[in-house]
């Protein structure tokens, strides 16, 4: 089965969901969520695109965020999930199984046409 | 790898980090963006560590993780906070009415040694009137003159001047009307007018929304930091320059006039 690099347009749709699914394993900071993300197969998230988003999440406290110094690098900015950011989460997580069910099921019945209108045009052929 | 939460040094300015230096041009253009908006100096700080740490982690230039730095600044400007200071267009407006007060007032102290009464015609007042709207727009014009200074800085320069010799060449070319007061009177109350014009702009500039410099949330570098004592005098500068001009051109009115 080909697989490559999602349209970036499908990704917009379901990348803050996906940014929250990473927050929810524990206070995180911005390369390191772009790397899970990279590990999952999304790609490489540049930082143009993240921290806009992450910056969404602050502004409607989604979640906290706290400067920490480490041994390496001038310091790190994390983002630990609020309750309400939990609770976004969880609604969205609800709401993509039932999207991608409905596309499933919806892609699914087309292919079946697809297939069945194919192979009517060659029988009549 | 340890590390330590909620990290309380003393602010220290972006200008003074490495990485800034370093990419200055991409991040002058960020900040430059995002002062224009009014954004609080230290919530630009925060943004701009934000880029320096995300960068100095994978290794890429600003240019190629966060893009054009104005695109970015407006992008993420967008979905921030819209916590606002006054800042530049205050500044702009004190600072026209400043140079507008010291060029009416240095012509009474002109008028008020040689004992003429002020006059102005409507070319003159048309071209104090070009003067204000060129500062008043300056902030609107920054964008430009950062990306192209020569250009633009040359076209402003010749918008000015071109209002400074046109007002020269035309007095006395046409008839003027005589302001009903006193040369002395003017150039006294104009005086006072840019002094607390000065000193609004300097209250500004300190700022009552206390330090609001770019400062970076980011571990301090070795340098010692005097930005915080250093911005009272930095501010000084500014606010003082026009009184200075007028009291400067005052005397040299009184002495050789």
């Amino acid at each position: 089965m080909p697989t490559g690099p999602q349209p970036s347009e499908w990704l917009r749709g379901v990348l803050e969901l996906c940014v929250l699914r990473v927050m929810a394993d524990g206070p995180t900071y911005g390369y390191a969520i772009a790397g899970r993300l990279a590990d999952a197969g999304f790609g490489d998230i540049k930082g143009g695109t993240l921290y806009p988003l992450l910056a969404r999440l602050e502004k409607n406290e989604l979640v906290i965020v706290d400067w920490r110094t480490g041994d390496t690098g001038p310091g790190r900015k994390y983002f630990t999930l609020t309750d309400a950011g939990r609770a976004e989460l969880e609604h969205g997580l609800t709401r993509w199984e039932a999207f991608s069910a409905r596309v499933g099921v919806h892609l699914a019945a087309g292919g079946d046409a697809f297939v069945h209108s194919t192979h009517s045009s060659r029988s009549s052929a | 790898m340890s590390e330590s939460p909620g990290v309380q040094a003393a602010p220290q300015e972006v200008w003074e980090r490495p990485f800034v230096r370093a990419h200055q041009e991409w991040c002058s253009a960020f900040v430059l963006e995002l002062r224009l908006r009014d954004v609080p100096g230290p919530v630009i700080g925060e943004r701009l560590g934000e880029v320096e740490g995300h960068c100095t982690e994978t290794g890429e230039p600003p240019s190629a993780a966060f893009g054009d730095p104005t695109d970015y600044a407006r992008e993420i400007d967008a979905e921030s906070s819209p916590e606002r200071v006054s800042g530049v267009w205050t500044i702009a407006a004190l600072g026209a009415g400043q140079v507008l007060a010291m060029l009416v007032g240095t012509a009474a102290i002109r008028n008020w040694v040689s004992g003429e009464p002020l006059t102005y015609n409507l070319v003159q007042l048309g071209c104090l009137a070009v003067v204000a709207a060129a500062l008043l727009c300056l902030p609107r014009v920054l964008r430009p003159l950062f990306a192209h200074p020569w250009v633009v800085g040359a076209a402003l320069f010749a918008v000015v001047t071109a209002a400074g010799v046109g007002a020269a060449a035309a007095s006395g070319t046409s008839s003027a009307t005589v302001v009903p007061v006193s040369p002395a009177v003017i150039a006294i109350v104009l005086f006072m007018v840019v002094l607390a014009l000065s000193w609004l702009e300097y209250r500004e500039l300190t700022g009552d929304s206390a330090d609001d410099l770019v400062t970076s949330p980011l571990a301090p570098e070795p340098r010692a930091n005097r930005a915080a004592q250093r911005s009272g005098w930095i501010a000084l500068v500014p606010a003082l320059m026009i009184p200075t001009y007028y009291l400067a051109v005052g005397i040299i009115f009184w002495v050789f006039g």
